[in-house]
């Protein structure tokens, strides 16, 4: 018979054969009362004692492992289901990432008179980079828009200075309240159909504008990577 | 799952502790066939339960023939070692004692191969083939490493093929 004949399978099969074999010339375990001395006796007591504490211990670990696993089944399920969160949790990470000295080593800050570039972290339903994104040297705009083609969010960057002026003009109709965002205050500007956001961070002027409601402008914002 | 081991095990008893005595005395007698002292028997059993004891979550059951195939293997193993401390059989001897299984089916080949097989062979291939323990595991049984137990697997597969061209 050729070796090649040799597969797990015929070996599992085989084997379990030779196992049945094995066991048919032995006595039962029943009909096999021996009798120990009183050291192999004393030595079970030990013995026991081991099984019942790697017992404990598998218990415990079992434990454990089905404990982290409910954790972790219910973590997925709430940040594939809740979006806040999860752009709150990827902001966390990037946050995370960008403070520390690793990432500080292979990634060169940005000069300070140069506009950082920008990538949405999250963005409501449905919509999409429009390809006609502006750079300048001292001012960006970004647009984001649905499959439609109306354009629904508006970030525009402007490189500032200790020198510029800054003003609103045109807020007639438009209520404004100041709102917690990135660590810092924006200003917030609604008409009830349309939401503005104007803030500032290192040196860089942004305002977010959009027909959409405040929340997702907030958690927009609040999602932008700008580096 | 854990609840499910516990509960075979019966309320306040532990599944070890049915195996260690449903079959201390089979194994026993298995360990003064190869070791004919009572007490160097005796040592051959706590060293093959203290062995058991490191895979023991991984057995279901007491009273399945695996588990008594287990044991079985375990305490040869243990009995032979301590034949081999005691210089009887040099490392290399591979034949020992142990006669080959009888009543396995002559008309299949490969299971008639495997009962021809030296004991140490053949016990390294029911534990990986047909008791489906990993090489890491049957390394904890059998006190050696687990490039032992893969290069001992790898010779046993060589000597099987041997065998089966002879028959």
């Amino acid at each position: 018979m050729s070796s090649r004949t040799v597969t797990v399978s015929s070996l599992k099969k085989a084997s379990r054969l030779v196992r049945d074999a094995m066991l048919a010339v032995l006595p039962a375990p029943e009909d096999c009362s021996a009798s120990f001395s009183p050291s192999f006796l004393r030595e079970s007591v030990s013995i026991m004692k081991k099984a019942r504490s790697i017992r404990r211990r598998t218990v415990v670990r079992q434990g454990l492992s089905a404990a982290a696993g409910f954790v972790l089944v219910f973590l997925l399920l709430f940040f594939s289901l809740n979006s806040t969160a999860r752009a709150a949790l990827v902001n966390w990470v990037r946050e995370v990432t960008e403070h520390s000295a690793l990432y500080r080593l292979f990634v060169p800050e940005r000069p300070a008179d140069t506009l950082p570039s920008c990538t949405p972290g999250w963005l409501p339903e449905g919509l999409l980079p429009e390809p006609q994104t502006f750079i300048g040297e001292r001012a960006a705009g970004y647009t984001w828009s649905d499959a439609s083609g109306g354009s629904l969010l508006t970030l525009d960057l402007f490189l500032i200075n200790e020198n510029t002026q800054l003003s609103v003009t045109d807020t007639a109709g438009f209520s404004c309240r100041e709102v917690d965002l990135r660590g810092g205050t924006a200003d917030l500007y609604t008409n009830g159909n349309q939401s503005v956001l104007i803030w500032t961070e290192d040196g860089i002027l942004c305002q977010l504008a959009g027909i959409c409601g405040e929340e997702d402008l907030l958690k927009t914002a609040e999602a932008l990577v700008l580096r | 799952m854990f609840l499910l081991d516990m509960t075979e095990a019966g309320p306040g008893r532990l599944l070890f502790e049915e195996i260690y005595e449903r079959y201390r005395g089979l194994m026993l007698h298995v360990a003064l066939g190869i070791l004919k002292q009572p007490e160097d028997a005796e040592d051959a059993v706590q060293n093959a339960f203290l062995s058991l004891l490191k895979i023991s979550d991984r057995i279901r059951s007491a009273d399945s023939p695996e588990t008594q195939a287990l044991c079985v293997i375990t305490v040869r193993h243990k009995a032979i070692d301590l034949l081999r401390r005691r210089r009887e059989y040099p490392e290399e001897d591979m034949t020992l004692f142990t006669p080959p299984v009888p009543g396995v089916p002559e008309d299949h080949g490969l299971a008639a191969a495997l009962a021809r097989l030296p004991d140490r062979y053949r016990d390294l291939i029911l534990l990986r083939y047909d008791l489906g323990y990993s090489t890491k595991e049957i390394a904890e049984l059998t006190d050696t490493t687990r490039a032992a137990v893969q290069k001992t697997l790898f010779r046993a597969r060589r000597a099987l093929e041997k065998e089966m061209e002879a028959l």
